[in-house]
């Protein structure tokens, strides 16, 4: 699993390449747990490049949601597709979140 | 079938998978089907490295198995304390999914993937059984927007 983290205005996009199993998705929680003490709010997750996410990988978005509800911050996802959206969705995630289809968009709901 | 017998803690969930994505190669198999199997492996995986040896580091035993209309079986074994995961309750989505205790999602997971489980008890030993049937996942090819005349 890759993490490329870009800002766009107040935004942080974290792009997401790989597997959010449970061998990496600590380090998933490690990083935004990192860019949350540095003070950021509001992340978008673009997983248009995750072919696959466990259980493992749905603790840490929701780890991660709670954290920023507590600080009134936000969380939307963008790029779900195959077995992801099916995760999503099996979860009940995809009624839970903002999921939009692009980056792009996600942008624009700020 | 085609075994591998592995420590059971997260760390083996690699080997297994590498173990299953081997048998699954050059078969010509949707990459979908791929993909609900290799969910469904690590989920119960997961659940026996945490919970199956609470006093010890036991083994897990993962059996392949094809058939000859690309289904797959897999087995899992282990002598860890009993766990029927075809009896757990499913957690409810809903509302309250944000705040409720994380995780649970393990076994959901597993009977969604899989088209038929069974699970066992025998000597000491539960028995997971799962059959992987390939599904018509096909979707309509995305049509071209129509031109604006």
């Amino acid at each position: 699993m890759q993490i490329f983290a870009r800002k766009e205005n107040d935004d942080l996009v974290l792009e997401i390449k790989g597997r959010i199993d449970a061998l990496t998705s600590p380090k998933l929680e490690e990083e935004c747990q990192s860019r949350i003490d540095q003070g950021e709010k509001t992340f978008i997750l673009d997983l248009g490049g995750v072919e696959y996410i466990s259980s493992a990988g749905l603790r840490t978005i929701l780890i991660l949601a709670r954290r920023l509800n507590s600080l009134e911050g936000q969380i939307r996802f963008c790029g779900l597709h195959g077995m992801v959206e099916e995760v999503f969705s099996i979860s009940g995630f995809n009624s839970l979140f903002s999921i939009f289809p692009s980056v792009t968009v996600a942008l624009g709901q700020s | 079938m085609d075994s591998i017998r592995l420590p059971a803690r997260l760390e083996s969930i690699a080997k297994a998978r590498t173990f299953i994505q081997k048998k699954m190669s050059g078969r010509n198999l949707d990459a979908r089907l791929v993909g609900r199997v290799e969910l469904a492996l690590e989920e119960a995986l997961v659940n026996i490295s945490r919970y199956a040896y609470p006093n010890y580091e036991g083994k897990v035993e993962i059996h392949f198995g094809l058939g000859d209309e690309s289904q797959v079986y897999l087995e899992i074994h282990d002598w860890g304390i009993p766990f029927n995961p075809l009896k757990h309750e499913r957690p409810e989505p809903g509302q309250n999914l944000f705040f409720r205790r994380v995780g649970g999602w393990g076994v959901v997971m597993i009977r969604e993937m899989a088209d038929y489980l069974n699970y066992a008890r025998t000597q000491g030993k539960n028995i997971l059984s799962l059959e992987f049937i390939p599904r018509e996942t096909k979707l309509p090819e995305p049509r071209e927007p129509e031109p604006i005349r």
